[in-house]
């Protein structure tokens, strides 16, 4: 049933066959070339709370910069709510970046020199928003993350998960089409990383569309689906498909597991 | 090995750094070409006026070069301050791999003298243009031909390239030496964090900012206003007041205006809320703690630099204006028989006859008429003939009563006022009291008058005037003769009423304190004669030489029977003199605006640029974020500009103030007229100032770019 379900949702994320060499591939490089990634293809359903895990090098910050537009893949496609963002350029990839992104940074990533308040206004007055909406959007999002009390604050005066909830709040603010999240519990005590990742869920539950970097089975659990990748290509998924998160967390870890296991063979 | 380090080093902060290379490069090039002025005199045909004039130009500027030489050691550490601090993870690098601090001391301090020879030497070549350039502007100003065929020359001066190699070496070195003690003197913790350290931000609260905002314009309104109504004609204690407050004012203003810009802009939400102005408002209110000291410390120099401009040039052109005053005449040829004393005890010293030896014999022998007396020495000497060369001439007679002479202090006396009060001139002979008004024939400086086209003076039956050209009495006689006392002239009762502010000959330094204009026949019979004045007209230029050649030649000659010349000054003399005087001050004024303008730019630029590259995180943060290049490059110029302009615009506030003042200074030399030299020279600065302000804006960019 759940899986019917995940299959009726509109796609917001479409990646095509997606390939990202590195290096140069000319007679003096000698053909040095690395392929980080290699035909990559999946999709992320609307509303979705995907999680993507993999050993160290196998190619997810790649693959998430790319979906980022900061990096543009080498072949292949990528289209997110329905454009192709491989073909963005200047001011329609900032555009793009500025309505249909939100970033999670593994260290939130605030202006230091602005209060927690600003940090989040800061994502609408970029969009231009009209300024007398702005407060109470902000004021808004802030309760639904449990950050109001310190929306006064600045950074340095913040806990790094209080900080990561204003940078999640500074993410889903604008209503994005996709939100990604590099990491962001990896600087966080595991008290903190449960309270953002439940934050993370109630903006899904309220329809942001996730797409999370993460080598943690805990933080991977929470997600509803997993993509593992190994060595630039797909190396499986796995769905939680409604099962409890205790049980979830275990089918991740044998997953993590067996994977290691096969990168040891490999050396 | 470590040299190798070092020389990578510079290499890779060239690029960076560009503004401060080009600074330092300036600063060399400035520094050498005006302290090799006084060497253009060996090339050039200079008169010997002018080569006079110059020396004392050299002389000045080697002073005013000590000044200067101390706002580039500021510049240079400063600078080398930022570079320093701007790379200490790379120093903790070198320490965290195995290197002594020992070897990364040795490491700065080879950049720095490897940085500064490189710039000194660049500076140096660049320094032999420009004063090659300062030659050719001075040939044009003194139209002095270059001495050399072909009118090229080279001009190099010795003493000047060793003077800058030294000033710049000790620069160099005092700021080796900051830089090394900086590193050596930090943890490697510190180091390695150096990024990552937050500066604690402590926002004033609104009221403090704007309190604070408003004493300081009061202050710096305060000290306008005593300055306005004080003047610094003479030091006082007002005037101190004025500069201590306007300095504290200063930067009390840099000390707010983040918080209050912040602060009132916050109160309008729509604008707060728009764009980027948010993040730019922060990121200036962020760095006030170490800013506010160096954008007061600018601003005060730009106010310096500026009105020494507008001064300088000012009192060049009052100068200028002041020709027509003092060259009224061709020539004017002075003989002095007897120089006045003052005694003590109000009582006038005795008449202290020149020696004139037989020359004075041959004055009497002619009735004491310098028209004949000239005529028959220009035929002894062998020189023009005086019909010739002159067209119209005027003698002046100066006598003084010794019997009964009427001093300064008889004139305060029947007047009450006084001299020393109402001139306010400290420099006063303190005997001035008893010196004797020298007395002069209505009937002569009427004739003199004339001569130079000038109104005569009306004097009625009983009436006496006093002629002055000096300021330091010319207001005394004014407020005399609008009380016209009774003086006893030969004891002749005279009413003291008029006084003309006229010069009577054509003369340099018009220093004419007053001579008391009688009656012709007021003159006692017993008054001895002092002093002759002859004021002459001639046809044309070459005839003007030709008279004054030709009194050269008589004072110089050894034939008993020709006039005692005491001294002939001509027009084109006094032009020359005036205009090589007032090129001097030009020059001067020009060479210290241009440096400090030069270092307040490279101060505000290496700041901003060492502060785009530490926020080049945050605006990589607002890229991924999504806001355009255009709102970011806006956002970066807002910031650059607001750190240019607002020191600008209070130096400016400053100086108009002080231009106010100084144009009372400038008074003493005649009116001030700034004019469009002043305009083209301001504009040439700010042309400087702008070109930096787009240097450092266009480098931000890239910097935050990247």
């Amino acid at each position: 049933m759940e899986g019917m379900h995940v299959r009726q949702r509109r796609a917001m994320v479409e990646v095509r066959q997606v390939s990202k060499r590195y290096g140069t591939a000319g007679r003096r490089a000698g053909g040095c070339v690395t392929q980080a990634l290699d035909r990559v293809s999946f999709t992320v359903a609307e509303g979705e709370f995907v999680g993507i895990m993999g050993p160290s090098g196998s190619g997810k910050s790649t693959l998430l910069n790319c979906l980022a537009t900061i990096d543009a893949p080498t072949s292949g496609s990528i289209s997110i709510g329905g454009v192709d963002i491989t073909q963005l350029a200047g001011k329609q990839l900032s555009r793009f970046r500025r309505d249909d992104l939100g970033f999670i940074f593994q260290d939130a990533n605030l202006l230091d020199t602005l209060t927690a308040f600003e940090n989040i206004a800061l994502a609408l007055t970029i969009q231009k928003a009209p300024a007398r909406e702005i407060e109470a959007r902000v004021t808004a999002a802030a309760c639904q993350l449990g950050i109001e009390d310190v929306l006064g604050k600045y950074p340095y005066q913040l806990s790094g998960g209080q900080r990561q909830r204003v940078a999640a709040a500074r993410a889903t603010i604008t209503h994005p089409k996709l939100v990604l999240a590099d990491e962001p519990t990896g600087a966080l005590d595991s008290k903190s990383a449960r309270q953002l990742l439940g934050s993370l869920e109630v903006l899904n539950e309220a329809g942001a569309t996730i797409f999370m970097v993460t080598h943690d089975a805990t933080s991977a659990s929470y997600c509803e689906r997993i993509i593992l990748i190994r060595d630039g290509a797909l190396a499986g998924e796995l769905r939680r498909a409604g099962a409890p998160r205790g049980e979830f967390y275990r089918r991740i870890v044998e997953a993590v597991t067996g994977m290691g296991e096969g990168m040891a063979d490999a050396c | 090995m470590l040299a190798r380090l070092a020389a990578g080093n510079i290499r890779k902060s060239l690029r960076d750094f560009g503004v401060y290379f080009l600074t330092v490069v300036l600063g060399v090039a400035v520094f050498y070409a005006f302290n090799s002025l006084s060497q253009q005199s060996s090339v050039l045909a200079m008169t010997e006026v002018q080569e006079g004039i110059f020396g004392l130009l050299g002389y000045v500027i080697g002073g005013v070069s000590v000044f200067i030489a101390f706002v580039l050691v500021f510049l240079v550490v400063y600078a080398n301050r930022f570079l320093v601090r701007r790379r200490k993870r790379e120093f903790g690098l070198y320490l965290m791999l195995g290197m002594s601090t020992g070897d990364v001391v040795k490491v700065v301090l080879l950049e720095s003298l490897i940085a500064g020879a490189v710039s000194l030497a660049a500076g140096l070549l660049l320094g032999f243009a420009l004063s090659q350039g300062l030659l050719y502007l001075t040939s044009a100003l003194f139209s002095a031909d270059i001495a050399a065929e072909g009118g090229f020359a080279f001009v190099f001066s010795a003493d000047a390239f060793a003077f800058t190699l030294g000033v710049f070496a000790a620069i160099f070195v005092v700021a080796a030496v900051v830089n090394a003690r900086e590193v050596s003197k930090s943890r490697l913790i510190d180091l390695m964090r150096a990024d990552a350290k937050n500066q604690e931000m402590k926002l004033r609260s609104l009221p403090v900012s704007l309190a604070v905002f408003v004493v300081s314009v009061a202050l710096i309104g305060v000290s306008y206003q005593l300055l306005i109504d004080n003047g610094l004609l003479e030091p006082s204690p007002q005037f101190a007041a004025a500069t201590v407050l306007v300095c504290v004012g200063t930067a009390l203003f840099f000390w707010s205006l983040s918080g209050f810009l912040l602060r009132v802009v916050q109160l309008a939400k729509p604008l707060y809320y728009r764009g980027l102005n948010m993040f730019a408002l922060r990121q200036l209110n962020a760095k006030v703690n170490t800013t506010f000291a160096t954008l007061a410390v600018v601003c005060m120099t730009l106010f310096l630099a500026l009105t020494s401009v507008c001064g300088g040039i000012g009192i060049r052109n009052a100068v200028e204006g002041n020709l027509a005053q003092s060259t009224g005449y061709s020539a004017s040829v002075r003989t002095t028989y007897y120089m006045a004393t003052s005694g003590g005890a109000g009582e006038m010293g005795p008449l202290e006859p020149m020696d004139l030896g037989s020359f004075a014999r041959y004055a009497e022998s002619v009735g004491y008429d310098m028209e004949t007396g000239l005529r028959e020495s220009f035929q002894a000497v062998g020189a023009a003939r005086y019909d010739d060369v002159v067209d119209g001439a005027v003698q002046v007679d100066f006598f003084v009563d010794a019997a009964d002479p009427v001093s300064f202090g008889d004139v305060e006396q029947a007047t009450g006022t006084s001299l020393a009060e109402v001139s306010g001139n400290g420099a006063l002979n303190p005997g001035y009291a008893s010196m004797p008004l020298l007395l002069v024939r209505v009937s002569q400086v009427n004739d003199a008058l004339e001569l130079a086209g000038r109104e005569p003076l009306q004097l009625g039956e009983g009436e006496a005037a006093v002629v002055a050209d000096s300021d330091i009495t010319l207001g005394f006689f004014q407020e005399v003769a609008r009380r016209a006392p009774e003086v006893q002239v030969g004891g002749q009762e005279l009413a003291l009423v008029r006084c003309a502010d006229v010069c009577l000959e054509t003369t340099s330094f018009p220093t004419n304190t007053g001579v008391l204009v009688v009656p012709d026949d007021a003159i006692p019979n017993g008054a001895v004669l002092t002093q002759q004045l002859l004021d002459v007209q001639c046809p044309s230029d070459e005839a003007e030489r030709a008279f004054a050649d030709a009194c050269e030649d008589v004072a110089d000659s050894a034939e008993p029977s020709t006039w005692p010349i005491t001294m002939t000054q001509s027009r084109l003399d006094v032009i020359e003199q005036s205009g090589s005087l007032s090129t001097i001050v030009a020059y001067l004024a020009i060479y210290l605006g241009l440096v400090l303008t030069i270092a307040c730019a490279a101060i505000l630029a290496i700041q901003q640029l060492s502060e785009a590259s530490d926020n080049a995180r945050r605006y990589g943060l607002l890229r991924k974020l999504g806001a355009p290049a255009g709102m970011i490059d806006g956002a970066l110029l807002v910031q650059v500009a607001v750190y240019f302009v607002f020191p600008l615009l209070l130096a400016v506030a400053h100086s108009v103030c002080a231009m106010q003042v100084v144009t009372d200074v400038v008074a003493v030399f005649g009116g001030l007229d700034i004019g469009a030299m002043v305009v083209m020279c301001a504009a040439a600065f700010l042309v400087v100032y702008g070109a930096y302000f787009l240097v450092t804006f266009l480098a931000a960019r890239r910097l935050v770019r990247e």
